[in-house]
């Protein structure tokens, strides 16, 4: 059965309230262009490292510096101050990866924090013993308010001594999206 | 130049107190990596204030001398070998151990 004609430009189903229904076991096969429905996973952003050495400096929980993005789809990434601040609110998957220069001997740990908080529910933290050039990879999901929240990468160890988070951009990687609600 | 945490692990020793700066520390430590260098983002160590800068400033001697003696054991460390080898050693021949360690210490003295 066909609905509309060449020169018909819009159909209406029903009117605002009402429901329409598709019953079990109908196949709703679209092969022309399909808008409303469902989301796109927007703001996204992957962001990684340069290639110079950063120094993390001991016991002291540091932003990793990534100045350089894959994709950012909605400009929420700053290139100079390394947080992620969307501007649309809903709940957002994130990941980290980052690793270390040479043989640490330590442990390194990872933590993707929003607005530097150390509150359940605020910050996700990976950790793991690091010798030759091994890394960490963190991920997890947290909340933005889609005004003043925002997220980070940092990094951490408590070797007594300064460190350096190697130099290679896909060894220092923050990338994050929004997850379809 | 002395790192935060150096001096303030000073700090807190001088007043008979521990910083411990890791997960659940009572002591964070922060650098945005904004130029401004690290700063203590939170403070709770019982019963001792949180140090100003000028008393941090304080501890900058101390602290390159520890930082420095930090190094030192780092090598004497590396150069004692693996404990296990060392207890092997010091069964065969204690002092043949005793003068190797002590040649280790010597070779690497502290400030």
């Amino acid at each position: 059965m066909q609905i509309g004609s060449t020169n018909t430009s819009t159909i209406n189903l029903g009117v605002s309230g009402d429901t329409v229904n598709i019953p079990s076991g109908v196949t709703i096969a679209n092969a022309g262009t399909a808008t409303g429905f469902g989301g796109d996973n927007t703001p996204s952003f992957q962001a990684y490292g340069n290639t110079s050495y950063q120094a993390v400096a001991d016991g002291t929980y540091t932003t990793v510096q990534m100045p350089n993005e894959l994709y950012d789809t909605d400009s929420a990434y700053s290139t100079s101050t390394y947080k992620f601040t969307p501007q649309t609110s809903g709940k957002y998957f994130f990941w980290g990866h980052a690793m270390g220069d040479g043989n640490w001997n330590t442990t390194m740990f990872l933590v993707i924090q929003k607005n530097q908080s150390f509150t359940a529910g605020d910050f996700w933290r990976s950790n793991g013993y690091v010798t030759a050039n091994g890394g960490v990879t963190c991920s997890g999901v947290l909340t933005a308010n889609g005004s003043s929240d925002y997220f980070e990468l940092r990094v951490y160890q408590g070797s007594g001594g300064s460190l350096n988070l190697r130099n290679q951009p896909s060894e220092i990687q923050f990338g994050g999206y929004k997850i379809i609600e | 130049m002395a790192s935060l945490s150096t001096k303030v692990k000073l700090y807190c020793t001088a007043n008979s107190k521990t910083a411990d700066f890791g997960p659940e520390g009572n002591v964070a430590l922060q650098d945005d990596s904004d130029g401004n260098g690290p700063y203590v983002k939170t403070w709770s160590v019982d019963g001792l204030d949180k140090p100003t800068d000028a008393i941090l400033a304080n501890y900058e001697t101390a602290g390159n001398t520890e930082e420095t003696n930090n190094t030192v054991r780092a090598t004497r460390k590396a150069a004692y070998g693996d404990i296990g080898d060392q207890l092997d050693e010091i069964f065969k021949n204690i002092d043949t151990w005793k003068a190797r360690i002590q040649a280790v210490k010597d070779a690497n003295p502290k400030s």
